[in-house]
């Protein structure tokens, strides 16, 4: 779906071949038989380090860390794609203000402790954490952001 | 019935009924909570599921348990994660999959994004890089044009 967002931003008719996953199109792009491939950071990285595959852009607002020549897609001309696969917790709603309060405390301490960092940084993910209320405004953005830009790319709901 | 002593005993039981729900708020969690994930084990998002319900756990005294329900696109786990009884039990991992891209890739996700969920954190964000092979030259932008060059036309 990323890769999708990708293609329409940069509104070129790539065909895109349906890999099944990303270790099939890491393998692919590296034999040349695709020409651009998008998936995590982190399962490319290990391939970009050997020299099998260049890193082109990262979405993302500053570089990497661990690739510090690869500039962001900001950088390289596309500031719209800022796309990252986010991920979070939700709970049924109607679930008690007080339970959510102290999950998201929980959560936010969490995150925020060296030894997730570290283990979130080899999974290639950066942690967040905010509070109920600033995330549901974000999960709002988002919501209504891939709507119209689905819609916008012709996708019809199956 | 004594008319001195039946007030007395209504406002008794009614302060007993209304400290019930409180405490009952008050001592969560009692029992193991479940962490459904959509996702089937061994992903990314199946990993991060694990590695904060752990940790999450230890805070709270009682075992998170990831449960993982896979298909349609993260639509089966989330429909399933979104008809839970809201008593704080059952958690959703979500993702930008589970409530900003499925709710419009599927007419029947079998639940409402915005409304069938309580937000409670961002945990975080991974993103995403565009790589091409290596032995080409340039940087983004050629690797745009050769795209454009080398991507068969649509019919």
């Amino acid at each position: 779906m990323l890769g999708e967002t990708f293609k329409s931003l940069a509104k070129i008719d790539i065909i895109q071949v349906p890999y099944k996953g990303g270790a099939p199109a890491v393998v692919g792009t590296i034999s040349g038989e695709a020409q651009m491939m998008a998936d995590p950071a982190a399962s490319v990285l290990p391939h970009v380090k050997s020299g099998r595959l260049r890193a082109l852009a990262i979405a993302r607002a500053t570089r990497l860390p661990e690739l510090p020549q690869v500039p962001t897609f900001a950088e390289a001309g596309m500031p719209e794609y800022t796309a990252s696969a986010w991920y979070s917790v939700h709970a049924p709603a109607k679930t008690p203000n007080e339970i959510v309060a102290r999950l998201n405390k929980e959560l936010v301490r969490i995150v925020n402790l060296p030894e997730i960092r570290e283990r979130l940084k080899d999974l290639g993910s950066d942690g967040v954490g905010n509070t109920p209320d600033e995330f549901g405004r974000f999960v709002s953005e988002e919501h209504a952001k891939y709507g119209r830009l689905i819609k916008a790319m012709g996708i019809k709901p199956e | 019935m004594k008319l001195s002593t039946f007030p007395l005993s209504m406002l008794a039981s009614l302060v007993v009924l209304s400290a019930a729900p409180a405490l009952a708020q008050t001592s969560w969690p009692v029992k193991p909570i479940r962490l459904i994930v959509p996702y089937p084990p061994g992903g990314g998002n199946d990993t991060l599921a694990r590695i904060f319900g752990q940790k999450l756990g230890e805070s709270l005294g009682q075992q998170i348990i990831v449960e993982n329900r896979a298909g349609a696109g993260t639509t089966i786990g989330t429909a399933f994660a979104s008809r839970a009884t809201p008593d704080g039990y059952t958690l959703l991992l979500s993702s930008i999959a589970t409530h900003a891209f499925s709710p419009h890739l599927y007419a029947k996700p079998g639940y409402d994004a915005l409304r069938d969920f309580s937000p409670v954190n961002l945990a975080g964000g991974r993103a995403y890089a565009a790589g091409s092979q290596s032995g080409a030259a340039g940087g983004f932008a050629q690797g745009i044009d050769r795209a454009r060059q080398t991507a068969p036309r649509p019919a």
